[in-house]
């Protein structure tokens, strides 16, 4: 009985060989079976709202950044709903491979200097040996270069230092990514409580259509800077044409710097003090 | 019973090398595609393309990934396969034919014959039949076979938004080529 089952199965297995022999495209297709491919484009941008996603550009690219966040919306129409002030950061970023990523920029908020590196740990592919995950790993350095006429700070006392672990899945049209982040400051005020602020960022994106998409971000500080800092909320959608990404948002943050908005937000989304904002990227491919 | 067995199953092996013997397959057949519009011209070559001819029947099929297909600017390369071809649900292009009139066609002959290739391609999960002239050249080793054709981008359900419909055509030009040893 056995034996019948077995010569029945081999029978079968050739004869569906024969098959797909007979079947000249059905035969290069399995071929390409299981060929391991990346998956590209989790995010649209190397932010995904406030903050960075796993993505990065490609080797050769240059990004040109410019990102504002205007005053609160609350401040109504005598403030034009907070138009009437921007913190402004202009960044240029480049990709050294497709995998590293570095940038520099300045942010108006306390007159901030960063400059930081990413580098793309892991990245989630299909196919035979594939990765579930992307990961990336980012590491920041922020000087905040505003007066401090009372004090006398020396350069290292100015610096603070940002590392985060940004994870991401795509499935489809939705994308998700987790950010556990470390947020290091040489010196703090009297009225902070710590140098070292541990964060978990929470943050996805769905895609409405090829080019619209929403996303939310948000960052839980296990133990805040001081008493009046509050978490990192955005709501924002991410807009695509051609060589530029949009990304429009309303958030209660007002710093585009990851040491900055993670720790020293001090405005609170249900209170109304969202802040409009946007990100514009424009990329070149520069060899 | 168990040799009986044994022999179906040979017999059954030999008919697939016999098959298989007909058949000749390029792995790094060359596929590209141009098309010129207004703001920029969009160019891109796949070198990972699948051929195979059946000399037998006379029958062709093509695939490729389109991930396969690599544009000078990146970003380009990442819109092509997000926005407009959406390579993570459609992964593969294809061609599946014949060539017509084949009992007049000898390939196994050295020279120049060009043919008439009937049949249907697919891509972006789109099905359209496709009547294409293909050259072949038959040399002692090697059999080439060439082809270039223009593709509808509308016909495949592909969307270009009426923002940047400027800088995408809605015709694009397509050339392949394969070059199977004998």
């Amino acid at each position: 009985m056995i034996k019948k089952i077995f010569a029945g199965i081999i029978v079968l297995a050739y004869s569906s060989a024969l098959w797909a022999q007979d079947d000249l495209l059905a035969s290069l297709e399995a071929e390409q079976a299981d060929q391991k491919m990346l998956v590209e484009a989790t995010f649209k941008g190397t932010r995904l709202i406030n903050g960075h996603s796993i993505e990065t550009r490609k080797k050769g690219v240059m990004d040109f950044m410019i990102s504002h966040r205007f005053g609160t919306i609350d401040g109504g129409f005598y403030e034009l709903f907070g138009l009437d002030y921007a913190q402004i950061r202009i960044g240029l970023e480049y990709a050294v491979t497709d995998r590293l990523y570095v940038g520099l920029g300045r942010n108006s908020f306390e007159k901030t200097y960063d400059g930081f590196a990413k580098y793309r740990v892991l990245r989630q592919s299909t196919g035979k040996g594939s990765m579930p995950i992307s990961a990336t790993w980012l590491s920041s350095m922020a000087i905040k270069t505003l007066k401090d006429p009372e004090n006398d700070l020396a350069f290292t006392d100015k610096l603070s230092f940002t590392h985060q672990l940004l994870i991401a899945r795509k499935y489809e049209k939705l994308s998700f990514q987790i950010m556990p982040t470390w947020v290091h400051r040489n010196l703090i005020g009297e009225e902070d409580d710590t140098n070292d602020i541990l964060a978990m960022g929470v943050g996805g994106r769905v895609k409405f259509s090829q080019r619209v998409a929403l996303c939310v971000e948000y960052y839980y500080q296990f133990e805040p800077l001081n008493n009046t800092t509050t978490n990192a909320l955005a709501i924002g959608f991410d807009i695509e044409t051609g060589g530029h990404v949009f990304q429009l948002q309303f958030t209660n943050a007002t710093a585009m710097v990851p040491s900055s908005f993670i720790t020293q937000t001090t405005n609170d989304f249900f209170e109304g003090e969202i802040h409009f904002g946007f990100n514009i990227s424009r990329t070149f491919q520069v060899n | 019973m168990k040799s009986k067995m044994l022999l179906f199953v040979i017999a059954l092996f030999a008919m697939t090398q016999a098959m298989a013997q007909n058949t000749l397959i390029d792995r790094a057949g060359v596929a590209s595609f141009f098309s010129e519009a207004p703001m920029e011209d969009i160019e891109a070559v796949n070198k990972e393309v699948l051929g195979a001819i059946d000399l037998e029947k006379g029958t062709l099929a093509v695939s490729m990934f389109i991930k396969g297909f690599h544009f000078d600017k990146s970003l380009m390369e990442e819109h092509f396969n997000e926005n407009y071809l959406e390579s993570e649900k459609y992964p593969k292009a294809t061609f599946k034919g014949k060539i017509t009139d084949y009992a007049n066609l000898d390939l196994t002959k050295t020279g120049t014959y060009t043919a008439e290739a009937d049949g249907e391609m697919e891509i972006h999960g789109v099905k359209k039949p496709l009547k294409t002239r293909v050259e072949f050249k038959v040399t002692a080793s090697t059999i080439e076979a060439k082809t270039a054709f223009e593709i509808s981008v509308a016909e495949h359900d592909i969307e270009i938004p009426t923002l940047v419909i400027k800088n995408i055509a809605e015709f694009v030009d397509v050339k392949a080529s394969f070059k199977f040893a004998r």
